[in-house]
């Protein structure tokens, strides 16, 4: 499964992205995680399933939902304590919730 | 002044009319004051010279020739200053280009280090502009210091662009800003780097459009014509200056001392002793070697420091003078400052430039009181024709008083450098600008500038931070509608006549200076300001003691500490109560310390907590005197007490002052919570009965709260002993960080409690389980960003952002939820980094129109950022604001 994550300069999120890697490898999934800035996300919407944004581009939700549900793709925000700890496991659950759902 | 040519004024005055308003030689005349013949014959000169054209027809009409009119006719202020200074050629001739640039001159920037003589280069560029007529004679030149209210951009605004009435409270007119007053002359804004964000962007926009709008209007756009000079010290490299050198194109370097040469610098003394000469309308002579010190010293402040130790010397040769131990005003080497004479230790090296440029070391140079060759003062005059008043007056008086001539060496460096350097540094500005309003600093310099010229008298250390203090309260109170009485108003007034004239004065700056109005009372207290150095000295005179009680180590010490600090005396004393000392012996040292700063005046107790209230009947009993009692001190209350206390009010008025005080801000303390690095996180469980429902309180929270084993101990401890509990408590928190307190008794003021009873019917355990997830959240992150970060030390840089975010909380009053905190801290830690690692800029998508919309937010979020931006050396742009915001929406 592609997972794209969104934040502002694709930083912090970076950090996450080899988290969620090292969590997708142990559970055997197969996919590309990878992360970009707020002005790169349209540019890469369309090779992604799902679309998480850090919680700093929140602003953004609203906009990327809508552009997500044109195209089937789920797009939520990261919950800021998963985010602030790193915790690429928890967020890679939510991913694939969201996609499930 | 310069006196112009006739031929000159004619010359300028078309040149200021520019090529397209022809006029006749009777227009000119009649404007010029001038007869029409001589008018008419320089013009022939003029037009034969090919500076002017001429129409055909009649009346004649004269106009300038643009292309052929050389630069200037006469030698201008600029020009005099080339002539000797030559490495400011090039300077110089920017400043010309700058002035004559159509239509109205060219914004321009001027780099150089302290001292080099920045602003005085301005107020030329200033003079340059009137004598060549491209400025109007009473053209204004406004100087403004962004450092002075580098810490308050609202007021920073406000002083510059104006206030239009009610756009706050306390705005009661409209008001102009400096920008306006500068209309059709020069600002100089100087230190142009302190310029704080939020009057960057407004002033920006004038430079760019040449609009601006008074703090408060929203429609009409204000214009002025006005050349702005600004000025800094810094790097032109830093952010803020580069996007000022893309709307400046003219930057004009002047080069630092050293840079100068020495041959410069030897015309440069000369110039200043000449201008004491001068002052002073004595010849002066200068040895050789003196010169050659002051040639060679270090001399790190460039030309202001130069001209200052020059003053400093010629000031104390005058005091020999008069004082007669010299019949002449001669300056050798022994006469000069110390630091100055160290420049000899260079002379060997120096010997062969030396003696080609001064000659032979026994030569001497006389320096005679004449104007000539004195370039133009623009400095106040009388500051520093005072100097030398004083000096006089104070050996008069001590003549009088019947000193020897040998005793009249009193120390004039240090009684004279705080004239000659002003009032403001004998400010510690750091330390004042964290409680004073800087409005409130700038306004007491003032007052005792005015002061100390009306009283001939040198105000010291205390009473200038007294009057701050007193004054910033005083507009506290009149702010909440409270009375000022002095009812020693009368009596201050008959004994102290002169100092009240004075205070009255005084009182009336205030009120203009504030917008407040001040009832006569208040001059009295200025007046007991006045006198208070005097008063001083006078045996027996009875003031009030302040004595300051806390529990915990050192507390009590670092508020008296820092009161009598600010108030530079040593005046407030202090008893700390480590938890372990016995009962008695606080009795003991109490009335021990009590006795020695107190007398029948009377002591003020000002302690933490309640139970120390029955000191204040102990030591009544004790020592017979009054004695008042506050608790829950702060140390504002310590310092608003110190202070009355000084001033010699009585009990009764302190205590009731320092009672009725509004705590001021808690930015007294430090966050020490938010900076200690814990190890390891504990729980302390304390009972009672014994070790064993210590042991049950633990398994109870263990079994109850979420936890990682390897991160929290929830440790029991027996209270049985409430002084080794204490004890205990304060040995674990050395080692770990505790996170709370269960128990009925409270074992440490600084850590949370929680009651048994709230812990075992679960009431406290949602509190507790958020505090226990944000700190082990906070140390895996902890750990984390230590791996991840590569530029910054990530721990440090947690802590930091730790500090940094929970002040924007407290300003904004918003408390962020605990998930959203720690995105919040490793969104900003990750910010740090990539701003380290001078990576691409991010960019926020709207940021203008999301700026706009939350403003406060976004001044709050970006004045909070600035501790990390200068720690860790990196410019946050409005983008990384933005996004900092969005966790606060």
């Amino acid at each position: 499964m592609n997972i794209l994550l969104c934040c502002a300069a694709g930083m912090s999120t970076s950090l996450l992205v080899q988290r969620m890697e090292e969590a997708a490898r142990e559970k055997g999934l197969e996919g590309r995680i990878w992360a970009v800035s707020a002005d790169e996300v349209m540019n890469n919407l369309d090779q992604a399933q799902v679309l998480l944004l850090g919680p700093q581009v929140r602003y953004k939700l609203a906009e990327l939902k809508k552009e997500g549900e044109a195209r089937g793709i789920p797009v939520d925000v990261i919950s800021p304590l998963d985010y602030g700890t790193l915790n690429g496991k928890n967020v890679l659950e939510f991913a694939l919730r969201l996609k499930r759902n | 002044m310069i006196m112009m040519k006739r031929i000159d004024l004619i010359n300028q005055k078309l040149l200021q009319l520019g090529p397209d308003n022809p006029v006749s030689a009777g227009q000119l005349a009649e404007t010029l004051g001038l007869h029409r013949a001589n008018v008419s014959s320089d013009l022939n000169r003029l037009w034969k010279e090919g500076i002017i054209g001429k129409t055909a027809g009649r009346p004649t009409l004269y106009y300038i020739n643009q292309a052929k009119q050389p630069p200037f006719h006469t030698e201008t202020t600029l020009d005099k200053l080339a002539e000797t200074n030559r490495s400011l050629l090039t300077s110089i001739e920017q400043a010309k280009a700058a002035v004559l640039y159509p239509p109205r001159g060219m914004h321009c920037l001027i780099l150089g280090e302290t001292g080099v003589g920045k602003s005085m280069f301005a107020s030329l560029i200033h003079t340059f502009a009137v004598e060549i007529g491209r400025l109007d004679k009473q053209a204004p030149f406004v100087v403004f210091n962004c450092a002075d209210y580098a810490s308050n951009p609202q007021l920073l605004i406000s002083q510059l662009f104006g206030v239009k009435k009610g756009a706050y409270t306390g705005a009661e007119m409209d008001r102009k800003g400096l920008l306006e007053k500068a209309n059709g002359g020069i600002l100089l804004l100087d230190e142009v780097h302190r310029l704080p964000a939020e009057g960057q962007e407004i002033f920006f926009t004038f430079l760019d459009k040449g609009i601006f709008r008074r703090v408060g209007e929203t429609e009409d756009e204000r214009t002025a014509q006005v050349q702005i000079i600004s000025a800094t010290t810094e790097n032109p490299e830093s952010s803020l200056l580069k996007t000022f050198i893309r709307r400046i194109p003219m930057i004009i370097k002047l080069p630092s001392l050293l840079e100068r040469g020495m041959e410069e610098r030897f015309g440069l003394i000369l110039n200043f002793f000449r201008e004491e000469a001068f002052r002073l309308g004595k010849e002066i002579r200068i040895s050789a070697s003196a010169i050659h010190a002051f040639l060679l010293y270090d001399c790190p402040n460039n030309i202001g420091q130069l001209k200052t130790d020059i003053q400093l010397t010629c000031a104390r040769a005058y005091a020999d003078l008069i004082s007669m131990r010299k019949s002449e005003l001669i300056i050798g080497v022994p006469d000069l400052p110390y630091h100055v004479k160290q420049g000899l230790l260079r002379a060997k090296d120096q010997k062969q430039a030396l003696e080609q440029l001064v000659g032979a070391e026994n030569k001497e140079f006389v320096v005679m009181p004449s104007k000539e060759r004195i370039l133009v003062e623009k400095e106040p005059e009388q500051t520093v024709h005072s100097v030398y008043e004083k000096i006089e007056q104070k050996i008069h008086e001590l003549r009088n008083q019947g000193l020897s001539d040998e005793e009249l060496g009193f120390d004039i460096e240090n009684y004279f450098t705080q004239f000659i350097q002003g009032v403001e540094q004998r400010f510690n500005k750091g330390d004042l600008a964290r409680i004073i309003d800087p409005v409130i600093i700038k306004l007491v310099e003032e007052i005792v500038r005015y002061t100390e010229a009306r009283l001939g008298k040198i105000l010291s250390q205390k009473v200038i931070l007294g009057m701050a203090l007193h004054i910033q309260t005083s507009r506290e109170r009149v702010a909440k509608g409270k009375q000022i009485v002095n009812p020693h108003v009368n009596n201050v007034r008959i004994k102290y006549k002169r100092e009240f004239a004075v205070a009255l004065e005084c009182v009336r700056m205030i009120e203009e200076a504030l917008f407040i109005d001040l009832p006569i009372d208040e001059a009295g207290y200025l007046t007991m300001f006045f006198v208070l150095d005097e008063e001083d000295r006078q045996e027996g005179r009875e003031t009030v003691g302040v004595l300051v009680m806390m529990h915990g180590n050192g507390g009590a010490a670092a508020m008296v500490d820092v009161a009598n600090r600010l108030l530079a005396v040593d005046y407030a004393k202090a008893i700390d109560l480590p938890f372990d000392i016995e009962s008695t012996e606080i009795v003991e040292l109490t009335i021990k310390t009590a006795r020695e700063i107190s007398g029948p005046a009377g002591l003020l107790l000002l302690v933490d907590m309640g139970s120390l209230l029955v000191f204040g009947e102990i030591l009544e009993k004790e020592l017979g005197i009054p004695v008042r009692v506050i608790s829950m001190v702060s140390t504002p209350h310590v310092i608003e007490a110190t202070r009355k206390a000084m001033l010699g009010q009585s009990l009764e008025e302190v205590y009731r002052d320092v009672k009725s005080l509004s705590p001021l801000q808690d930015e007294w303390e430090e966050r020490e919570e938010a900076r200690s690095g814990p190890p390891a996180l504990a729980i302390v469980a304390a009972c009672m009965t014994g070790e064993g429902s210590a042991m049950f309180l633990k398994n109870l929270l263990e079994s109850q709260l979420r936890f990682d084993g390897q991160l929290l101990e929830i440790l029991p401890i027996q209270l049985v002993d409430k002084a080794a509990a204490r004890r205990q408590v304060q040995k674990i928190k050395k080692k770990r960080n505790v996170l709370c307190v269960v128990s009925n008794y409270l074992l440490d003021k600084d850590l949370r409690h929680y009651g048994m009873d709230d812990v075992v019917s679960g009431e406290a355990l949602p509190d507790i389980q958020k505090a226990i997830d944000l700190e082990e959240a906070y140390l895996r992150m902890d750990a984390t960003l230590k791996e991840q970060l590569k530029m910054v030390d990530g721990s440090a840089v947690l802590r930091d952002v730790r500090t940094c975010v929970s002040r924007m909380e407290e300003r904004l009053g918003i408390k962020l939820s605990f998930d959203t905190l720690i995105g919040t801290y490793l969104h900003i830690c990750c910010m740090v980094e990539r701003l380290r690692d001078k990576s691409e800029p991010v960019r926020y998508l709207d940021r203008e129109s999301f700026i706009e919309q939350h403003k406060k937010l976004y001044t709050v979020v970006g004045h909070e950022l600035q501790p990390l931006a200068s720690t860790y050396e990196i410019a946050v742009a409005d983008d990384d604001i933005c996004y900092v915001m969005n966790f606060f929406l």
